[in-house]
């Protein structure tokens, strides 16, 4: 669509996998691990996407291709109308300043030494957006927006000077001093406290209300996710399984892993549904099965499932990949395990 | 309620670090039945594990039991031997941590680590009957037994999680410390693992005492929910009364700050930060953010309000809307 900020065609990113000394001798051959295989959505101006999905599923190395952070093996990824793979020199600039990243640990992605309010008037030097003064009067304001205030103090302190969440404000403020389009934001509250992760949220949520980014949300919590997205992509060992409004996808899920993964959320509401059975331990995503990638752990499995890869299908707006999909209201039926 | 095997009364337990004395557990006072499920909840820093752990009468160096006592089934913890507290552990007090791998040998086969404890603790007379005792265990954790012979790393996260609980209840002890045992696992997988544990404690009348950081989670599976704050506990009583009506306005604050898939509440933090355990504020130690705090709370220790499952440490405990 024209008016998409980001278009994601059949990524696909691979890495070689380590072998031991032996295993070089032996001569046996390179294994590579299909991180991402196959994965397309488009985001919309201002839409927060939510990647929810196991641990390994390739949810970080999505963020990363689109960072530019990680190569891809083919595929494309459109930016405002920009290849991002194609676009060189000024114009890939151009386009890299307006994507900002959020990681995990704020204690990584600050330099220990240099005051905090350096660190965020520094994309802007870097980008040549600004001289030295209006950097640092710009970013005095970003910190009084991320709420740390009084700005004039805050911007002096060290990294280890402030709380785990306070870091994660500094992180969030370096992200939007440059007005970005879009924020990519792996695991933002992971390693906060859990009073205090919902701020965080909030503060990317106002970014979009306010500023009008656009944002990745990588998570491997979708009560986190449902909090401020609109849309969310379930992926499993390295495909999106399941796409939609997230509150159509957790409600009402097609995709059998979308079921177990929304019914194994520990929650203490009293309305909700029974929990969906799956078999087995997480997927190896150097040995992907054949056929449906989810086949072995699925109660709803058909003989087809182990041969045929699953095409897409679409249902009041979401789309997923199954060839044995929950029926509307079936997650609430429940399944025999 | 079933008889008591626990019971920690008064304990204090401090770290004494080059940056201060760090109070991780400041005067608790707890009673665990025989055969409950008790989750001890709280931020980060509260000292949850700290409590858990000298519940086996475990305390890592530099922190030391300053005060009060833990019986367990009767005996002071506190006053045993190192070698006393070993046979005792394992023997009648198992333990899971977060990270398996932090307590299985990377170059031994899972089989043979769980052979050799049962062998050592006399569960097991012979090296055939250790080993049949080890291949029980981890089938009943739904590991198949032909994985005996596997080393941890050819085992998933999930899986090695599933070693570590069969090789603490190989011993069928009467207690399972479970810290934090389900953080670093896929939620699919923590569901099922989980479930095992709540079919031990169901089969086995074994007692659970978890921590965790996630109080959903707590509330789903606990019977009873001690909620943690700078070093004491304010909250303790039954799971669905703490979650459905916490007394506490921690309690309350703690479960609005956290997302739940399935009530669509708007979530808010907590305001403030976590207090520094090496200068735990005055008086009740959540005033500096507790919206119905009074001057009293500044300078006071709140008493202990009792409820009909357990009590709660606030001066607004005991009226109505205390916990709003
Ligand atoms: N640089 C790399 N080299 C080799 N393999 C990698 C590399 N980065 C990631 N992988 C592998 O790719 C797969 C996907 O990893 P990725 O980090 O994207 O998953 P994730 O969904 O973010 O997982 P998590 O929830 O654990 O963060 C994993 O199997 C991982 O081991
Ligand atoms: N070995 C140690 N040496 C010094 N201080 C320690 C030690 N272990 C814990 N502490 C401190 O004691 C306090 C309580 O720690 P504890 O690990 O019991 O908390 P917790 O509630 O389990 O936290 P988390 O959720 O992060 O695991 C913390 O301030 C911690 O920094
Ligand atoms: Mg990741
Ligand atoms: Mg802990």
């Amino acid at each position: 669509m024209a008016g998409d900020l980001l278009v994601v065609e059949d990524l696909r990113v691979y890495f070689p996998l380590y072998r031991s000394l032996l295993e070089r001798l032996l001569g046996r051959p390179y294994k590579i691990v299909r991180a991402v295989d196959g994965v397309s959505f488009t985001l919309g101006r201002r839409e927060v996407l939510a990647v929810v999905g196991e641990s390994g599923s390739g949810k970080t190395t999505l963020g990363k291709a689109i960072l530019g952070l990680v190569k891809p093996v083919s595929g494309r990824i459109l930016f405002d109308g920009v290849d991002l793979a194609r676009a060189k020199g000024g114009e890939a600039r151009r386009v890299r300043r307006r994507i900002s990243a959020v990681f995990q640990d704020p204690y990584k992605s600050l330099d220990p030494l240099m005051p905090v309010g350096e660190q965020v008037a520094e994309p802007l030097l870097i980008h040549r957006m600004a001289g030295r003064s209006e950097a640092r009067r710009m970013a005095m304001e970003m910190l009084e927006k991320v709420g740390l205030t009084p700005a004039s103090e805050f911007y002096w302190r060290r990294p280890h000077q402030l709380s785990g969440g306070q870091r994660q404000r500094v992180a969030i403020a370096r992200a939007l001093i440059t007005q970005p389009d879009l924020i990519v934001a792996d695991e933002p509250v992971s390693m906060i406290d859990v009073s205090l992760r919902a701020s965080i949220l909030e503060l990317l949520e106002s970014a979009r209300r306010e500023l009008g980014v656009s944002v990745i949300l990588i998570t491997h919590d979708i009560a986190t996710a449902r909090v401020i997205a609109d849309t969310v992509a379930v992926m499993y060992l390295g495909r999106i399984v399941e796409y939609g409004p997230i509150d159509a996808v957790v409600e009402d899920p097609r995709h059998p892993y979308t079921a177990a993964l929304v019914t194994s959320t520990p929650s203490i509401s009293r309305r909700r549904p029974p929990r969906f059975p799956v078999k087995g331990e997480i997927g190896d995503p150097a040995n992907p099965p054949p056929g449906c990638r989810f086949h072995p752990r699925c109660p709803l499995a058909l003989e087809e499932c182990r041969r045929v890869e699953p095409p897409s299908a679409s249902d009041s707006g979401r789309t997923y990949w199954c060839l044995n999909p929950l029926g509307p209201g079936g997650l609430w039926r429940g399944v025999e395990a | 309620m079933a008889e008591t095997i626990i019971s920690v009364r008064g304990l204090k337990v401090y770290y004494y670090t080059l940056s201060g004395v760090v109070r991780a557990v400041d005067g608790v006072d707890l009673d665990i039945a025989r055969g409950e499920w008790v989750t001890i909840v709280g931020e980060s820093g509260s000292g949850k594990s700290t409590l858990a752990l000298s519940m086996m009468g475990l305390v890592l160096p530099p922190g030391r039991i300053v005060g009060g006592s833990v019986l367990f089934d009767g005996v002071d913890l506190t006053k045993l031997s190192g070698e006393e507290l070993r046979r005792l552990r394992g023997k009648r007090i198992g333990v899971i941590f977060q990270d398996p791998s932090a307590y299985l040998d990377p170059l031994r086969t899972v089989g043979s680590q769980i052979a050799e404890a049962v062998l050592e603790h006399g569960v097991a007379s012979s090296e055939s009957d250790a080993w049949r005792i080890a291949e029980e265990a981890l089938e009943i954790v739904g590991v198949p037994a032909s994985r005996a012979r596997a080393y941890p790393h050819q085992l998933s996260g999930g899986q090695r999680q599933r070693v570590a609980i069969a090789a603490a209840i190989a011993l069928n002890p009467d207690v399972l410390i479970a810290d934090e045992p389900t953080t670093a696992l896929d939620v699919v997988v923590q569901a099922r693992i989980i479930e095992l544990l709540k079919g031990l404690q169901r089969r086995r009348g074994l007692t659970i005492v978890m921590v965790t950081h996630d109080i959903a989670l707590a509330g789903e599976v606990s019977d009873r929910i001690a909620v943690m704050y700078s070093g004491r506990v304010v909250e303790w009583g039954s799971a669905e009364r703490v979650i459905g009506s916490p007394l506490h306005p921690y309690t309350r604050l703690l479960i609005d700050s956290v997302p739940d898939l399935w009530s669509r509440r708007k979530v808010r933090s907590i305001p403030g930060e976590p207090p520094d355990p090496r200068r735990p504020p005055s008086g009740c130690r959540f005033h500096p953010r507790c919206p119905l705090a009074v001057e009293e709370c500044r300078s006071r220790q709140p008493p202990r309000v009792s409820a009909a499952d357990g009590w709660a440490e606030c001066f607004f405990a005991g009226e109505a809307g205390g916990g709003r």
